[in-house]
């Protein structure tokens, strides 16, 4: 399926997927994209196997608000995009402090934009 | 009553793979837990973007040893509708074989290490005996017993001959019956019962608010299965996702041993049906956009989202697997058991470590 997504605002996205819990819709996943200089990021929640997105952007260093408190399930989510993007997020309920999967050395953000390989030259296979 | 941390993995005899948990006991109850995944995550998503489309098929078939066909197969996927790719009839069905065959073994595998957690030897040995078939199965169709690399973008990379697919059903009718000896003793066995019956409670409200998907859902009474969508053949072929509704770790296991069955019978059905004619297309061009893909594991929902730009080279690939949307739910089932039934529990939910940290 094509991405189809509404946008809304960091401040409304508790509320919003308040209203998608009170639906009894399942959180399936956050997926954190770079754009630029923000972060979007895309919450997918499933209705009745149907798949809905919210999106947000926001500039990375500033923090958004966790879903933990609607849905228990995105502490470990929440903290995987703060570890692999640099993230902020306010109000997770279980923080694992930045070592999830990173080591005591290692580079912040793995998967952050000063990370990203220069794209090859378009080329067309066959 | 004072209470004590202590670990639960990475290295423990019950797990397959390093799950590490922190648990805190009071005497011998559990009383909270944290998760400390991570301990051999290995960033293929990031790897993904420095790789050319057509090579992360093999690179994403690694992100997991047991259900490696569908990580193939969903990649495929959202490859294929980025580019406007149809597949051929043939193809989709054998995409149902393979994965449903991917099933199979991954619930006989987990059966088997189920069995082994509370010390039933001979039922561990049984189920393995019967997935090694499968494994046959798997080299003899697709060339190798685990990464099959049967998927390609535009379908499937070897067709099966006839003979194949008569072999394919001998083996299948075969395991039925082997199954038919065999799940009676799970299912039915005091022993059994007494170390999974009542334990690790999910209702069906908390497995939707700590998120569980696959097994552990529908054994919480919410009758979701992504086959239930139709994609592949499965909506020719037709499917009723398998529910129980008692949320313990024998529902969990129910739900799996009903599930063997079910995946015999959609293999067979697939290979019966099999459109002539070819089983794949050629593919040329770069993908460009966005999309996201869902299909079911063994374990659950797998969600790929793929983002091209329209050159060799991938924006972003996100991999959300099973596993990573279970473990919440573990925070929820062991506070209040015993020290004893956490390997019972923990296996419950069918850990798959090399997916959750991909």
């Amino acid at each position: 399926m094509k991405v189809d997504t509404i946008k809304t605002s960091p401040e409304a996205i508790v509320a919003s997927a308040q209203k998608y819990f009170d639906d009894g819709c399942r959180l399936v996943a956050a997926t954190c994209v770079e754009e630029g200089e923000e972060l979007r990021v895309i919450y997918s929640f499933d209705r009745e196997l149907s798949l809905e997105n919210l999106e947000i952007s926001t500039p990375r260093e500033k923090a958004i608000p966790s879903l933990t408190g609607v849905y228990a399930c995105a502490f470990l989510i929440e903290n995987e995009m703060k570890e692999l993007f640099g993230l902020e997020i306010d109000g997770l309920s279980l923080d694992l402090g930045g070592r999830m999967y990173l080591v005591d050395g290692a580079e912040p953000a793995p998967m952050a934009d000063h990370n990203k390989p220069k794209a090859k030259e378009d080329e067309k296979i066959g | 009553m004072g209470r004590i941390t202590a670990p639960f993995g990475p290295q423990h005899p019950v797990l397959p793979e390093p799950l590490h948990l922190n648990i805190t006991y009071e005497d011998e109850k559990v009383v909270g837990l944290s998760p400390a995944i991570g301990y051999v995550h290995r960033g293929l998503e990031k790897t993904a973007e420095k790789k050319e489309y057509p090579e992360n098929v093999f690179l994403v078939e690694r992100v997991c040893g047991i259900c490696s066909f569908m990580h193939a197969m969903t990649y495929c996927m959202g490859i294929e509708e980025l580019m406007g790719i149809e597949i051929p009839p043939r193809a989709q069905y054998l995409r149902v074989f393979y994965s449903e065959i991917s099933r199979l073994h991954s619930h006989l595998l987990w059966l088997g290490l189920f069995a082994d957690a509370f010390g039933f030897e001979n039922l561990f040995m049984q189920y393995w005996a019967a997935r090694e078939k499968i494994l046959d199965l798997m080299e003899l169709t697709g060339g190798q017993r685990v990464i099959l690399s049967s998927c390609a973008i535009g379908g499937i990379r070897r067709d099966l001959n006839a003979e194949q697919i008569d072999t394919a059903q001998g083996v299948l009718m075969q395991t039925e019956e082997e199954l038919k000896r065999i799940n009676p003793v799970m299912l039915n066995a005091y022993t059994v019962k007494q170390r999974t019956v009542g334990k690790g409670m999910l209702s069906r409200e908390d497995a939707l608010l700590y998120g569980a998907v696959g097994p552990m859902l529908r054994a919480s009474g919410v009758a979701q299965d992504l086959r239930q969508t139709g994609y592949a053949a499965y909506r020719e072929l037709g499917f009723a996702p398998v529910v129980e509704t008692d949320g313990d770790s024998y529902a969990r296991a129910l739900v799996r041993v009903r599930e063997t069955c079910q995946s015999i019978e959609l293999a067979r059905k697939a290979l019966e049906r099999l459109p002539e004619g070819e089983a794949a297309v050629k593919v040329k061009g770069n993908p460009d956009g966005e999309t996201m893909q869902r299909v079911e594991q063994p374990r659950g929902e797998l969600l790929y989202y793929i983002k091209g730009n329209g050159s060799k080279n991938l924006e972003r690939l996100r991999i959300r697997t099973p596993t990573f949307a279970n473990i919440p739910s573990l925070l929820k089932m062991l506070p209040g058991c015993e020290m004893a039934d956490v390997p019972v529990i923990v296996l419950s939910i069918d850990p798959c470590i090399s997916c959750t940290e991909r």
